[in-house]
């Protein structure tokens, strides 16, 4: 099997590091006297920047424990926040006493939801409380809160806080919570949003149909854990502004969040983000931030608030779960004629990302296939379980799972070739979505064809006790239909290096190293000419934030928009100085050059001083970008609700002990589209991250409840997450595209990698032993009780 | 976690007086990977915590005249590192390895497992398989029994509040014999056992002897299923017949419901962990 | 209570209560915030230090247990001008992604390869398995430690 990275392409022989004998090196890249300039590797020199394997500049604060997280930052006189969570799953609140708790040895603040200006918050409705003061929804609800010296006085004053509840009957399943005399939720029904997409006639089409297929399929309620639990400080300032720190990943909407919660006026909330230890989703709106506003408002002195991991469980967002009903028309030759879906997706107490999870898994439900006969029925219902809001995939693998396993079990009754049947379904250049909208870049079939090559999908097994399975997908970039702007400065310095402002926040994946490979790339100069600042309401400007995939195409368009304003200004200053017209100049190699005439060129910096200090025009440009999109009919979902999307098949081969149920998968292939790779290394990190995710949906996480609504396993003892002995080998392949909507071709990467996975390691599941999961996790216990159910039902054989 | 006291005698007679002193108001620490995470969630912690992991009487792995002898405080590592315990009881370090990650095997001792008593504990079924002996120390002096007896219950083993387990003796005669241990997890990395299953066995002139099945995770406390020991006890060994064992050794398990799997589902793995182990005990017997 | 402790070559002392965790010593008093806290109870190895040479979850130690011991944390390792050779691979090879695990990450591989320098893959993984990560995949972390230890792609295959 070929190697997934090439030894050869990285730049630097790694022999110069192998020093086990002595304790420390020098700074690997060239001798250490050069002084106070910092040492980067080679290729972060190189031009053009676009498709290198730059070296993320954050690397270094990483691999020395330097990069500063909320948690480690400390203020004078600050305080720390807990916060108590309700004992009950749906109950009326009817007091709630702190006046014991404020008695207590160090503390010096409480808060009750009454004393919030506006109490709740929520990105489509806003019904979620960030304390709530008559009703609790679920165990993970904030009730009070407590500011102390110590995390332990904070502790031991919430259990001093006396709290009435009148209990209400619960409901915890989403298909109960449909029917009309369940308990409810909030108001008059639980069922707080749908959608229907429809295209061509679907019961027509499935009659006419020569083989139809039904199933259903459900998926788990899992969590984002990321390695970093929310946090953020709160201290206000002396001119009487607030300002926040905060893991948040959406700054912009975080503080249009807390203006509005806290009255106050945008311009006198500041919200800094720093580097984020780890998102998802999860860290997408806010949580403790007002209340550590009003705390510290009371309090005089700044205030802390961390989640604990148990936090991170009970009272963040999650995953919907899913339940999907799949009917499907095929002809007899495995062409697909129509495709009926209805959801429900499990919204737990507040509504928090369903509608956007609900309305994104629905168009993407069909999956990549042209189907002229669609119909699409969401709805989104309340229930008494922690609220489920973003998480990577917004729907998209809950669906994939449904509709890449019923793909398979079409094929197999068939006894169609599963990669065959799916070549022959699957969209291409031009293809019209279930939503009506033409399709570009699309290289569903390259993906498939790259992956099963690479995997090695028509060589004979070797071992026949192995099964493999294939799952491809398609997964759009930025807001289904919203406008989702980003904006960006981009300011060349005097000297020709560069500073780019974005108020997209790094949530590990990457992005400021790609959006400054981006910037470089316009102004031809080098990554490492290139500094990104981000993330701080006052000084960059809005994004939408780190989410849906969006950054390297919408934040990244921006940038590189306002770069070439930027790049505008310095060929008109240059124009004079080479004696040309500015349309006949370009940016390359840290120059400002005649175009075929490199001869003719001036140095960017010498460029950049004369337009700053002779001419009076610093080389500075600012733009935004939102994706173009056409708003869905209500009626039918038709429109063009993305962008543009991105394409990627998975392969997965597994070992199943049938005496266990235990599955190992052994290893995974990826073909993933994204344009084009902006930095390849960072595009295979989100991959093979994204899988260790989809696994984990495959085979291990779940949230579980008891009868009264409380999680069982809140905690990372219990709630299984892949460690290192349990991922597989994962070779990632880069599917060659250029989309020309995107910056220099690039679309985007984050969420696509963990959709297919789970389709195809129970696809490999069946291939192996022959049984269909329908239900994630694909536990041992439950591919056991599969297997044992599929030998009930096979004639018993005659023991040779 | 709220405050207590913390002392680390260095003798086990001092150890024990503070035990006597103090009564219930005393905890013992010796690695601290299962206690510290209970004080961590406790309301009420102990006056005082006393940390016997420097106790010389309590380290050190040696051949004694009476078997292999391995110190209460003796950490997992050590067991995995340890050339005694690999020429002469080998799957104590497979279970050892089978134990948290790393970080909790540096630190966790194997009388903290054995002490903390939890039914999955990881470390007592190829003891009980190798018919271990343990020595505990009080106020009069020391006393041994075998380590089944050691295990009461739940969380509860025959300790009383003012004595300590000093060290784990595998009998001279148990050494070297064929012994294989299978841990069946949710997970490879870091994982809590649904079941566990030891099995030991000696193998004269075709025939097996002593025969030691040990089951974790499916009783109250790690057990011995004799009924399956019996029946195969003196016969020669076949597959069929490790499998019959395991269904036996499944009828003698009572294993529970809870949020990690089914009674069911353990049964199976009983069945199919028992007659792995029994094969794999019976390949190092015939080495 | 008075506990004084070798921290990266340097001898420090703290009069703290004997609930306090090596962690909480570590992060608070001494402010050496390089590691973390993501799960307090020994789970997710964030917080992983290394106490006489051997890799612990310090959120499960007391102060107290590493008195008179040296640890060695990730400050400990390099600066930014002085990498140590597993800090140089990882930031070379952009192993980590938003680098919460970093720290306890790199620790305990100093601790593999302190004992032993060309682990297989599996050793590797093993070796690593108390620390969690989710974001990487943990791919390029174990590609970095083969490629520190010597042991190429092939190398991985025959293991």
């Amino acid at each position: 099997m070929a190697p997934k990275v090439d030894v050869k392409e990285r730049e630097k022989p790694l022999e110069s590091l192998r020093h086990a004998d002595d304790g420390t090196v020098p700074a690997v890249f060239a001798d250490i006297g050069k002084g106070l300039r910092p040492l980067t590797p080679e290729v972060n020199k190189q031009t053009p920047a676009v498709g290198q394997r730059v070296t993320r500049p954050d690397s270094r604060p990483h691999v020395l424990g330097k990069t500063m997280y909320i948690d480690d930052m400390a203020f004078p006189g600050m305080l720390h926040t807990k916060i108590l969570r309700s004992e009950h799953a749906h109950a009326n609140i009817l007091s709630i006493d702190v006046s014991e708790a404020e008695k207590m040895p160090g503390v010096v603040a409480t808060l009750t939801g009454k004393e919030i200006p506006v109490v709740t918050f929520g990105p489509s409705y806003q019904d979620q409380p960030l304390l709530a003061d008559d009703k609790v929804r679920h165990m993970g609800d904030g009730v009070a809160a407590v500011a102390a010296e110590t995390e332990q006085q904070a502790l031991d004053a919430l259990a001093k806080i006396k709290v009435e509840y009148e209990p209400l009957e619960p409901v915890f399943d989403p298909l109960e919570a449909l029917e009309e005399g369940s308990p409810k939720v909030h108001g008059e029904t639980n069922v707080y949003t749908s959608k229907i997409i429809k295209k061509g006639d679907v019961d027509k089409a499935l009659a006419e149909a020569d083989h139809v297929f039904e199933r259903r399929f459900k998926t788990q309620m899992v969590e984002h854990v990321p390695m970093e639990p929310h946090a953020s400080i709160a201290l206000w300032e002396p001119t009487g502004d607030l300002h926040v720190y905060s893991s948040l990943g959406r700054i912009t909407l975080g503080r249009a969040d807390l203006a509005r919660t806290l009255d106050l006026p945008m311009n006198r909330v500041r919200i800094t983000a720093t580097i984020v230890g780890g998102n998802f989703g999860g860290k997408n709106e806010i949580t403790l931030e007002p209340i550590l506003a009003l705390l510290a408002k009371k309090a005089g002195r700044p205030v802390k608030g961390v989640f604990t991991r148990e936090d991170e469980f009970i009272s963040s967002t999650t995953r919907h779960p899913f339940v999907m009903d799949y009917t499907t028309g095929v002809a007899n030759d495995g062409t697909i004629v129509a495709r009926k879906v209805r959801i429900v997706c499990d919204g737990g107490a507040y509504c928090s990302w369903s509608e956007t999870t609900m309305g994104k898994g629905a168009i993407l439900s069909v999956g990549p296939y042209n189907i002229d006969n669609v119909k699409v029925e969401a709805s989104a219902v309340y229930t008494n379980k922690t609220m489920t809001g973003a998480m990577r995939g917004f729907g998209a693998p809950q669906v994939c799972f449904a509709y890449e396993s019923h793909m398979d079990d079409i094929a197999r009754e068939l006894g169609i070739d599963p990669l065959e049947i799916r070549l022959k379904n699957a969209f291409h250049e031009g293809s019209s979505s279930p939503t009506g909208q033409v399709l570009h870049s699309v290289v569903v079939k390259e993906s498939l064809e790259i992956a099963a090559d690479k995997f090695g999908w028509t060589e004979a097994k070797k071992n026949k006790k192995r099964g493999r399975g294939i799952a491809c997908m398609w997964y759009p970039i930025g807001f289904t239909v919203l406008a989702n702007a980003s904006a960006a400065v981009v300011k060349v310095n005097e000297d020709g290096t560069a500073t780019v402002l974005t108020g997209t926040v790094e949530t590990g994946q990457g992005s400021l190293t790609v959006l400054g490979q981006i910037a470089a790339e316009e102004l031809g100069i080098a990554a490492d000419d290139v500094k990104v600042v981000s993330a701080d309401t006052d000084t960059t400007p809005m994004d939408t934030g780190a989410i849906a995939s969006r950054t390297t195409y919408v934040t990244g368009n921006a940038i590189q928009m306002a770069a070439e304003k930027a790049k505008d200004i310095l060929f008109a200053t240059a124009a004079p100085m080479l004696g040309v017209r500015p349309e006949q100049l370009e940016a390359r190699d840290r120059k400002i050059q005649v175009k075929n005439y490199p001869q003719k060129a001036l140095s960017i910096g010498d460029v950049a001083q004369q337009a700053q200090f002779v001419d009076g025009q610093p080389a500075l440009g600012s733009a935004s970008f939102n994706p173009h999109t056409v708003a869905m009919d209500p009626e039918t979902g038709q429109g063009k609700p993305f962008g543009t999307y991105v394409y990627a098949t998975q392969v997965a081969e597994v070992e199943v002990d049938e005496d266990t149920g235990e599955v190992e998968v052994l290893r995974i292939v990826a073909a993933h589209d994204c344009g084009t790779p902006i930095n390849p290394t960072l595009v295979e990190g989100q991959v093979e991250g994204g899988i260790s995710m989809g696994v984990g949906l495959a085979l291990y996480e779940e949230m579980l409840f008891d009868d009264k609504g409380k999680q069982l396993n809140p905690n990372l003892t219990n709630y299984i997450m892949p460690t290192s002995l349990d991922m597989p080998e994962v070779e990632v392949h880069i599917v060659e595209n250029y989309d020309p909507t995107g910056p220099f071709g690039a679309k985007g990467v984050g969420e696509p990698t963990s959709v297919p996975t789970a389709a195809c390691i129970m696809n490999a599941i069946h291939d192996a032993v022959g049984v269909r999961i329908t239900s994630l996790p694909a536990t041992a216990e439950k591919v056991r009780k599969a297997i044992k159910e599929r030998d009930e039902a096979k004639p018993k054989q005659i023991a040779s | 976690m709220k405050p207590f006291e913390y002392v680390a005698p260095g003798t086990a007679d001092e150890a024990v007086a503070i035990l006597a002193e103090n009564g219930v108001n005393a905890r013992l620490l010796a690695g601290g990977t299962d206690y510290l995470v209970d004080l961590k969630h406790t309301t009420q912690v102990p006056k005082i915590v006393v940390d016997v992991s420097s106790i010389s009487e309590f380290r050190g792995i040696d051949l004694t005249d009476q078997g292999l002898r391995i110190g209460s405080a003796v950490t997992h590592t050590e067991i995995m590192d340890s050339d005694l315990v690999a020429e002469h009881a080998p799957a104590m370090q497979e279970a050892a390895l089978t134990i948290g990650a790393v970080q909790t095997r540096n630190l966790g001792t194997l009388g903290g497992n054995l002490v903390t008593c939890v039914p999955s504990m990881d470390s007592g079924p190829v003891l009980v398989a190798l018919d271990a002996v343990v020595t505990v120390a009080g106020p009069i002096g020391h006393r041994a029994m075998p380590l089944t007896e050691f295990f009461v219950g739940p969380r509860k083993t025959a300790l009383e509040p003012d004595e300590l387990l000093v060290d784990i003796i595998i009998p001279r005669e148990r050494l070297g014999r064929g012994c294989s241990f299978r841990k069946f997890g949710l997970r490879k990395g870091q994982a809590l056992a649904l079941v566990n299953a030891a099995a030991s066995l000696d193998l004269n002139a075709g025939k097996m002897a002593d025969v030691r099945i040990a089951l974790g995770a499916v009783a109250p406390t790690v057990i011995r299923t004799r009924k399956a020991e019996n029946l195969l006890e003196g016969k020669a060994p076949s597959d069929d017949l490790f499998a019959e064992a395991g269904d036996v050794a499944a009828t003698e398990a009572k294993p529970i419901n809870d949020f990690r799997a089914s009674a069911d589902y353990r049964l199976d793995l009983i069945r199919a962990g028992t007659k792995r182990v029994l094969v794999e005990a019976l390949e190092r017997a015939q080495v | 209570m008075d506990v004084t402790i070798t921290v990266n070559g340097k001898e420090m002392s703290a009069d703290v209560g004997a609930e306090t965790t090596l962690l909480g010593l570590l992060r608070e008093n001494w402010k050496l915030t390089g590691s973390k806290l993501g799960c307090d109870v020994g789970d997710c190895g964030a917080c992983t230090v290394l106490i006489d040479g051997q890799s612990v979850n310090s959120c499960l130690m007391l102060a107290a247990q590493a008195n008179g011991r040296e640890v060695v944390t990730i400050e400990g390792l390099g600066d930014y001008d002085h990498l140590h050779p597993l800090q140089a691979v990882f930031e070379q090879e952009s192993s980590f992604q938003c680098g919460f695990c970093a720290p306890g990450m790199i620790i305990s591989t100093k601790a593999l390869l302190d004992k032993n320098a060309t682990p297989t893959e599996y050793e590797i993984r093993e070796a690593l398995s108390g620390n969690l990560c989710r974001c990487t995949g943990y791919t390029k972390i174990i590609q970095a430690i083969m490629d520190i230890s010597g042991q190429s792609d092939d190398d991985r295959k025959s293991a």
